[in-house]
């Protein structure tokens, strides 16, 4: 589902934020990716979007290799991928139910598709009495349960949460958590990158540590102990 | 593109342009301020176009007929001159009709043509006006080829002085427009831009929940549309009100023999033409604006 083989990413100043790194993620696991800050976890989202190309390489989604990506397949790609930002990136002038439509009228869903999918994923964050409100007028951890509600509207194969608690506190970061467990469960591979150790420790998933550019460790387990290496 | 992706376009550039009143308003002014100046060269030049084609359609050529001509050979000179090609009108000015009209131009001063009514000293004569100017040299060659023909008057150099200089004002004015359409496009782009760059956020958005690029851009080109439609109906009231101001103003200076295009002329090549101008602007404007974000 999501192969990194030998990739390393060196930017235009000489910083080297990936250096061969290597790991497979397959259908339906859930993943965190941690490391302090600089450590190179954020390229690893970066290229998943393809919003950066590998300098050395390959990163397989899906079976598709995106060196090969054309900038005008870029869009058909990536609504293949949810995305949940730190920052929740929802559109300020729209409401709740108009920034979750926004993701479905891209793929030019119709009016009845987007009316009959909005209600079902508002209910799975929790939101449905907040349709109609604009970002602005919520709660940090109900903009970050939009953000996944927007994510997951088109049923997309991999969910992709860079730093998604970053901005919360530790009680709605748990229950975002809990959320991106739920949606896993229900058969998305989630790539969640964080910091978060509490969270990391809790969960008990796969945790693949990066330190300066390479993988250190790449096993199951909580952040700080001992984990089972692959 | 589909019906709905075009109801949503039209619906999200609308109400985008009303969300970001002050930079709307704005980019409204900036597009009205190059099309006022579009619109002034609009008028001008057809104005110039007017007064040249009435110089050249009102143009005469006069030719005195030898004395003791007989009336069947003048007659005789009028069908040879209708034959001519470049030869627009023909009319026959007899020697009385030419004395009663120098009768009424000394009106006040009758005296000075006393006696002369019994021996008129004037000539029968032709007046031609011609199609084409250009041609004049040519025209004029086969007209004192007439036999019968005593003298031509013809201002013929200050015509082709005039010939030219119009030719070089249309030419001057229409580099000047091309130039000035240019600079309008630069400065919208810039001011569209700025909106742009307030919601590239947005924009990037729009990127990462794959969106495509047309599909970003066409709220941003309707948007852009839009304001240039708005810049466009502002510039017409503006520029007719000018002009009509003008028209009441100084037509009494203008020469009475050179009419210039009466206000309701002018609308319709102006909406047309500021409308047309404003939309291309705009969408330019906006497209081009935009492509700098979409490389997300």
């Amino acid at each position: 589902m999501i192969f990194f083989n030998n990739v390393t990413k060196r930017y235009d100043n000489g910083t080297v934020a990936l250096d061969d790194v290597s790991f497979f993620i397959d259908k339906g696991e859930f993943v965190f990716i941690v490391g302090s800050s600089g450590a190179g976890k954020s390229t690893i989202t970066k290229l998943i979007l393809c919003e950066e190309q590998p300098t050395g390489g390959t990163v397989l989604i899906n079976g598709i290799n995106l060196k090969d990506l054309k900038h005008r397949e870029m869009p058909f790609y990536r609504r293949q991928i949810g995305i949940v930002f730190q920052d929740f990136r929802l559109l300020p002038n729209k409401s709740v139910y108009d920034n979750i439509a926004f993701a479905m009228q891209v793929r030019n869903a119709t009016t009845k598709e987007i009316r009959r999918a909005i209600p079902n994923v508002l209910s799975m964050v929790g939101l449905s009495h907040k349709a109609k409100v604009r970002p602005g007028q919520l709660s940090g951890g109900e903009q970050q349960r939009v953000a996944l509600a927007r994510a997951m509207v088109n049923n997309p194969p991999v969910l992709i949460a860079d730093e998604p608690t970053g901005n919360l506190d530790p009680a709605t970061a748990f229950d975002i958590m809990q959320l991106l467990e739920d949606i896993n469960k229900r058969g998305t591979t989630v790539l969640t990158v964080t910091h978060a150790r509490d969270i990391v420790d809790k969960m008990k998933k796969r945790v693949i540590e990066i330190d300066n550019g390479t993988i250190i460790r790449d096993g199951v387990g909580g952040y700080a102990n001992e984990c089972k290496s692959f | 593109m589909s019906v709905r992706a075009f109801k949503f376009f039209v619906v999200e550039g609308t109400k985008s342009f009303f969300k970001n009143g002050l930079m709307s308003v704005a980019s409204v002014v900036t597009v009205s301020m190059c099309l006022i100046l579009c619109g002034l060269y609009v008028i001008f030049s057809m104005n110039l176009n007017y007064a040249a084609k009435q110089v050249e359609t009102n143009y005469e050529i006069q030719l005195f007929i030898e004395e003791g001509t007989s009336d069947t050979r003048i007659a005789d000179i009028g069908k040879e001159l209708n034959g001519i090609d470049n030869v627009n009108t023909v009319v026959f000015v007899s020697k009385d009709q030419a004395f009663n009209q120098w009768k009424e131009g000394f009106k006040d001063n009758l005296a000075i043509l006393e006696g002369l009514e019994d021996d008129n000293p004037l000539r029968d004569s032709f007046k031609i006006t011609l199609h084409d100017l250009k041609q004049t040299e040519s025209t004029m060659s086969q007209v004192n080829n007439i036999q019968g023909v005593a003298y031509v008057k013809n201002n013929k150099d200050s015509i082709d002085k005039l010939v030219d200089l119009t030719g070089k004002i249309k030419n001057a004015s229409f580099y000047f427009m091309v130039f000035f359409a240019l600079i309008s496009v630069f400065i919208i782009s810039n001011t569209i831009r700025i909106t742009v760059f307030a919601r590239r956020r947005e924009v990037n958005i729009m990127k990462f929940v794959g969106a495509t690029d047309w599909f970003i851009r066409w709220p941003f080109v309707i948007e852009g549309i839009l304001v240039g439609l708005i810049g466009a109906v502002i510039s017409v009231l503006i520029v007719s009100q000018s002009y009509g101001y003008f028209l009441g103003t100084t037509g009494v200076l203008i020469n009475s023999t050179i009419q210039l295009y009466e206000v309701a002329a002018v609308i319709s090549p102006l909406v047309i033409s500021l409308a047309g101008m404003g939309i291309i602007i705009g969408a330019l404007g906006s497209a081009m604006s935009l492509r700098r974000h979409l490389y997300v």
